[in-house]
């Protein structure tokens, strides 16, 4: 990859080793937990997916009654030290969008513990959608996207940091992006 | 009948006042024995519609015919007396100066002598007529009787004619009046009923998303023209609104007054603190379908350049025999109820006859009264739609001022207008003054102008591009007119229109009379002598139009440099044109070092200018720098050089009128000089693959350019230069940016061809990688600039972009035309860090 030989080869070895340890499926230390926040039948929210294990957080991200969209971004900010991004990869399709052919649109970045991910149709000739899931748990239509996260090694019981990190924003059939704010419940470690 | 005029002549004469103007002791003129069987015709009093038409029938003896006027004049010496009485209420150095006549004084210093009305009076009497009133200026009289009374008293028949399936009638013959009357009498202002014609275009209702905001963006129609368009292309001067100020308004039907409101509130509605009085003179002609645009029009956009002025629309009944644009006109004039006055309505002088004396002795009463008059000089060139040269006998008399129409010719360059459909809550979409030309739009309509066949060309009308003597030219000064590019925005009941014509033009310059007269606070009167003197004192309170033509029915007049007769003086500057001619103490001079004069050059040629100026109370003066090509420079130091260089790609000369414009802050000065530029016989455009925009670094990128050699000429040599140090040839090349590149590129493409001739195209392009990853141009590169990508995927550029909203320039990372899975891959690949 071009940008990657831009790296300095200690901070590539340091991002492996990052990489390393996201990955681990421990079953000791702390294990995950999260509360879905109050319902704002307005606002994005980030609700657990019935999939989720103590180690491995899955979180589902629904957008309001009705909202129509071909594709979003969005980004949250983790408290690293109690918790990290999944790898396998951090962010994955929901059951929405088309991803088509070729070069796909469902992914994900991170940097300084935020997570920047884009989750889209591409062009605007897929099917417009709705999200129209109730905000549970149970949610099993209507997902933009999926992100996971894990317990960081190290990590002790009490909350972590989870929140919007501002840069979510919404595509409609016709080209149109608008900001979008995303409701985030709390994460704690127990 | 008009409730203002007298019943009784005799009774007005005792009442008559000469008020604060210097006495003017009446010239009274005998009156000889009247026997009606010496008659004499009244020249041109056949309407020139019927010629050539059969009769159908004889209009019923019985009918009953309403509020003829029979029209008398002035004695020679009387009319003379009155000349110099205009010229002298406009000369600051006379006692009379800006000194104005009430009706009544005018009528007892200028009309006819009672014994002249009361013979008049007495022999329309004679002949079963009944006589409704006399103008105070006793140089009308209003009757009525049946038309076999009329056709015994004139000795003509009455008849109708089928024209165009409408039913008209018309005197068949030439009217006659006996001899004894004929030395004060001039004849009846019609007894037809073809009417003056509104002189406005089709209008088209203006529908879909642009109707919900007044600035509209009308597609093939260009911008729709609101009135915060018109402050700020003819820069109308925000210290004045009119207030204070009556504008009387021509016409002859009613409106639904909700329309003015509506219109106002699309607008911006703080704006407008005048008030507008619809005023009937008689009968009530309820809405007029066929001149309801007009009033419209009129209402609406005399406010729109002056929101707090009263505006008073007189309306008068259209009768059998006469037009109600004749009646409301005298009504306004005679009641002295305005102080500028605009009418929208016209006929071909050689078509008037009587009425053109009714108009000459009109507005040469309302001069005299401090009036302010302008007329539109119609839609239909340099003929009246006859299809010879004609001018508009409502405007060609000296006392008005005529008002023809320009178009906006922006050239290509689209900085002249905003965002469509503005941003904000009451936008101005233009951004500025627009270059324009004469009005002629194919089938539409184009400015009225030309030379009238009555009057001789007044004192006051000379300067640049006018000859000496000879008779009266028109039009006296011009504004936007076009229907196609742009129209004026209306609202008729309750809907939304694009609508041109001089027709608007006449109320806007009226309304820019009203701010003069409100900051001079005492009527202007005849405007054309001031108008003239700041033309030839002062040229950038005129934007000098001079390219283009009124050709229309096979007739034609040419656009120049200075005065013209398709736009007159050019179109305002209003904010100097309002503070020189309400009273400027400040003299602001211009002097022009270089070029000193009309300079022709070969396109691509780089002129040095450089001037200076002197202002008269010594105040620091900011210069600017109109090259007349759309470039200006504001802020310019006086005596400084400043280059510009003209390129001309039209195939065909182009003037440019370059000017350096100094204000004082209250008062400015302005020099131009004529830049013609001559075609450059060779063209060169770069056609892809990207113009001014972002390409990125390490990707190459292929240019195209396109050459079109001088005729019978062959291309020698195609170069380009990549801004960067590297060089390549051929009308194509691929070129890569430096991968570690940060900074804008200026491209060029040269090329000559075998004639000696040479020519250069020149983009920039921004080579950054943060830049082009910031697809969205949100200033920083993150995941919502992939998303914009995403949008455009499958996207290929257009070269207006019309279907893309800027999205696909932006988001073809590559530049190879198109967006795909590559452009995505460049972004996700760029992306730093990456972390999956």
């Amino acid at each position: 990859m071009r940008l990657l030989q831009g790296i300095p080869a200690l901070a590539a070895a340091l991002l492996l080793g990052v990489l390393g340890c996201g990955g681990g499926k421990s079953s000791s230390g702390p294990s995950l937990a999260y509360t879905n926040p109050t319902t704002n039948s307005a606002d994005f929210q980030l609700v657990q997916d019935s999939a989720s294990t103590g180690h491995n957080l899955v979180l589902d991200l629904v957008g309001p009654s009705g909202t129509s969209g071909v594709g979003v971004t969005f980004s949250f900010k983790l408290d690293t030290s109690q918790a990290s991004w999944g790898t396998s990869p951090a962010v994955t399709n929901g059951n929405v969008f088309s991803l088509g052919s070729g070069t796909q649109l469902a992914k994900g970045w991170v940097t300084s513990g935020q997570l920047q991910g884009i989750v889209s149709n591409k062009g605007l000739t897929g099917s417009s959608v709705v999200s129209d899931l109730s905000l549970s748990t149970s949610a099993t239509s209507g997902i933009l996207a999926k992100i996971q996260i894990q317990p960081a090694s190290g990590a002790t019981t009490g909350s972590a940091t989870l929140t919007d990190g501002g840069l979510g924003t919404l595509l409609d059939s016709t080209g149109g992006i608008s900001a979008i704010t995303v409701d985030v419940g709390t994460l704690q470690l127990q | 009948m008009s409730s203002g005029w007298s019943k009784n002549c005799v009774f007005f004469l005792a009442l008559g006042t000469f008020g604060a103007v210097p006495a003017l002791a009446a010239v009274r003129d005998g009156v000889p024995a009247v026997d009606d069987s010496l008659r004499i015709s009244v020249a041109r009093s056949v309407p020139p519609r019927i010629a050539g038409l059969t009769a159908s029938g004889r209009v019923d003896a019985t009918l009953s015919l309403e509020n003829m006027m029979l029209v008398l004049k002035m004695g020679t010496q009387n009319r003379a007396r009155l000349d110099q009485l205009l010229r002298d209420q406009q000369d600051p150095t006379s006692a009379s100066y800006h000194q104005w006549l009430t009706p009544e004084s005018f009528g007892a210093s200028f009309g006819p002598s009672a014994a002249q009305v009361a013979a008049a009076s007495t022999w329309l009497a004679s002949h079963g007529l009944t006589v409704r009133g006399v103008a105070k200026s006793g140089l009308a009289i209003t009757f009525s009787g049946s038309a076999g009374q009329v056709e015994e008293a004139f000795q003509t028949t009455l008849k109708t004619y089928q024209v165009d399936g409408v039913t008209h009638h018309a005197n068949a013959s030439s009217v006659t009046i006996p001899l004894g009357l004929s030395g004060f009498v001039q004849g009846v202002a019609s007894l037809h009923d073809f009417r003056h014609q509104p002189h406005h275009t089709l209008p088209r209702p203006v529908t879909g998303a642009a109707l919900s905001h007044p600035m509209a963006d009308l597609g093939r129609y260009g911008n729709g023209l609101g009135a915060m368009d018109l402050a700020t292309i003819y820069d109308l001067p925000a210290a004045y609104t009119g207030a204070g100020v009556t504008i009387g308004l021509v016409e002859r039907t009613d409106i639904d007054t909700a329309d003015f409101t509506t219109f106002q509130e699309l607008q911006d509605p703080s704006r407008y603190t005048g008030s507008l009085t619809v005023s009937h003179n008689g009968a009530d002609p309820g809405v007029v379908a066929a001149d309801e645009m007009e009033a419209e029009l009129d209402t609406q956009w005399a406010a729109a350049a002056a929101p707090g002025a009263t505006l008073l629309m007189a309306v008068s009944a259209s009768s059998y025999t006469t037009d109600g644009v004749d009646l409301s006109a005298q009504y306004l004039v005679e009641n002295n109820l305005a102080q500028v006055i605009s009418v929208s309505y016209g006929s071909a002088e050689s078509g008037m006859g009587s009425d053109n004396s009714f108009y000459d002795q009109l507005w040469a009463q309302a001069a005299a009264q401090g009036i302010s008059v302008f007329v539109a000089t119609g839609d239909e060139g340099a003929t009246q739609g006859g299809g010879v040269a004609a001018v508009n006998g409502l405007a060609s008399p000296p006392y008005a001022t005529a008002v023809g129409g320009t178009m906006f010719h922006e050239g290509g360059i689209t900085s002249y207008w905003g965002v469509a459909n503005g941003t904000g809550t009451y936008p101005a979409t233009a951004t500025g003054y627009i270059p324009e030309w004469v009005w002629n739009e194919s089938g539409v309509g184009a400015s009225g102008g030309g030379v009238s066949i009555l009057y001789a060309k007044p004192s006051w009308q000379f300067g640049d591009g006018l000859a000496a003597g000879g008779m009266r030219e028109l039009p006296d000064v011009a504004l936007d007119a076009a229907a196609d590019h742009d129209p004026y925005l209306a609202v008729m009941n309750g809907t939304l229109y694009g609508v041109g014509g001089t027709s608007v033009a006449a109320p806007i310059m009226a309304g820019i009379a009203a701010l003069a007269v409100q900051k001079l606070r005492v009527s202007l009167g005849n405007a054309g002598p001031a108008l003239y003197t700041l033309a030839r004192s002062n040229s950038s309170a005129f934007h000098d139009i001079t390219s283009g033509n009124n050709t229309y029915g096979g007739v034609s007049r040419f656009a120049g440099i200075g005065y013209d007769m398709c736009t007159g003086l050019g179109s305002p500057e209003a904010t100097i044109l309002v503070n020189a001619i309400a009273g400027g103490s400040s003299v602001v001079t211009v002097t022009l070092a270089a070029p000193t004069s009309t300079q022709t050059i070969p396109s691509g040629t780089q002129v040095a200018f450089r001037g200076s100026a002197t202002d008269s109370n010594g105040t620091g003066l900011t210069y600017t720098w109109d090259y007349g090509d759309g470039t200006r420079v504001t802020g310019a130091t006086a005596g400084a050089t400043y280059y510009h260089t003209y390129t001309n790609t039209t195939g065909a000369n182009v003037t440019n009128l370059a000017t350096l414009t100094a204000s004082d802050g209250s008062y400015a000065g302005g020099k131009s000089v004529s830049i013609l530029v001559q075609p450059n016989p060779m063209s060169v455009t770069i056609t892809l693959p990207v113009t001014n925009v972002g390409v990125l670094p390490g990707i190459p990128i292929t240019f195209t350019a396109t050459v079109a050699p001088a005729s019978n000429k062959s291309v020698t040599s195609s170069t380009w230069n990549f801004g960067d140090g590297s060089t390549a040839s051929g009308l194509s090349a691929t070129h890569t940016f430096s991968e570690n590149a940060s900074s804008v590129y200026t491209v060029t493409f040269s090329a000559t061809d075998s004639g000696g001739n040479a020519a250069s195209a020149s983009l920039q392009v921004v080579a950054d990688l943060a830049s082009v990853m910031d697809a969205n141009s949100e200033g920083a590169v993150d995941v919502r600039g992939l998303l914009r990508i995403a949008a455009s995927w499958s996207k290929t550029k257009v070269a207006s972009d019309t279907n893309l909203d800027g999205v696909t320039i932006a988001s073809d990372l590559n530049a190879d035309g198109k967006v795909d899975d590559t452009d995505l891959n460049l972004w996700m690949e760029d992306f730093v860090p990456v972390v999956e």
